[in-house]
């Protein structure tokens, strides 16, 4: 049977949108604003409202995200798998994260644990594929511990 | 060096994994059905859930999954083996639920493998066998059974 079902184009485009979480996610937890901004057009609207954030622009996300340095001290966000739609020059995913975050409040630290779907449109532009809107649905969320030691009981 | 064929096939073998956490997770019970073949063969025994075909395996997680709070299934680690117009495939599933037990409200976590086997239909790759092998489980209350079908 051939019934191929991706073209080249396409499975090249899967790739660059793989490539472009995983630079994102890893720029996040460095706070490399530099490569962070090769993953979102500069008028992307973030809507964070399932975190009781409001909807935003990319660069009031960035500086939002940039004001964490310091009491976000680790964080890990692990993903599951993209559920990769491609039209053309557009594309929408749909992402599950497992958040992992070591935050510093004082002398206090707590570890919580987060569950997120990124709902993102991308578009392809001339540098590249970039995300022009997203949408943070919360999975699940509570887990939470007061001791963030690493020897979490 | 893998075939356009190859990666292609191997992108949609990849897609089914992934649709059918995703379709968990959105609730879309006929979309998940539709990810394995009529005939295929589901065992969820080692993780003490439903064995069968995909209608009674639907059944039982449709009605298992909607008795909890919330919860996430991240699909990862794939190793693909193609052979022409079948497939094989071990695979994890990380998975978060936000359960009520008897004393509390908690997230759990577990870990399970998937032992899969594929065939290419005429609608594309299908899901034709399905073993769960269970990994790990943390947080679980001691009194936890999964809740049986109705």
């Amino acid at each position: 049977m051939n019934d191929r079902r991706y073209s080249l184009e396409e499975i090249q485009d899967r790739f660059a949108i793989m490539d472009l979480y995983d630079r994102q996610l890893a720029a996040a937890e460095a706070f490399d604003f530099e490569a962070y901004d090769t993953t979102f057009t500069a008028d992307a609207r973030l809507d964070l409202s399932d975190f009781g954030l409001s909807t935003c622009s990319y660069p009031e996300y960035r500086a939002w995200l940039s004001g964490l340095q310091g009491t976000m001290l680790e964080a890990q966000r692990v993903t599951g798998g993209l559920r990769l739609t491609l039209e053309g020059d557009r594309a929408t995913s749909r992402v599950p994260v497992s958040c992992h975050v070591v935050m510093q409040t004082g002398t206090q630290r707590t570890l919580s644990h987060t569950g997120i779907f990124y709902n993102d449109t991308l578009e392809r532009r001339a540098e590249g594929w970039r995300i022009v809107a997203r949408v943070e649905e919360r999975a699940w969320s509570g887990g939470q511990d007061d001791t963030a030691n690493g020897s979490e009981s | 060096m893998l075939t356009l064929q190859e990666l292609s096939d191997r992108a949609e073998i990849q897609d089914l994994l992934v649709q059918e956490a995703s379709a968990m997770d959105r609730r879309e019970w006929d979309r998940w059905q539709t990810l394995f073949t009529d005939d295929a063969f589901i065992d969820y025994s080692e993780n003490d859930g439903a064995t069968g075909g995909p209608a009674e395996v639907r059944a039982w997680l449709e009605g298992v999954l909607g008795r909890f709070h919330s919860y996430q299934h991240l699909s990862s680690n794939a190793e693909i083996e193609l052979v022409g117009d079948r497939a094989r495939a071990r695979s994890m599933q990380y998975i978060a639920v936000k359960m009520e037990t008897s004393r509390d409200v908690r997230v759990v976590f577990s870990g399970i493998w998937f032992r899969d086997e594929f065939v290419r239909t005429r609608a594309g790759w299908r899901i034709a066998r399905r073993y769960e092998e269970l990994a790990w489980r943390h947080n679980f209350p001691e009194d936890f059974s999964a809740p049986l079908p109705d």
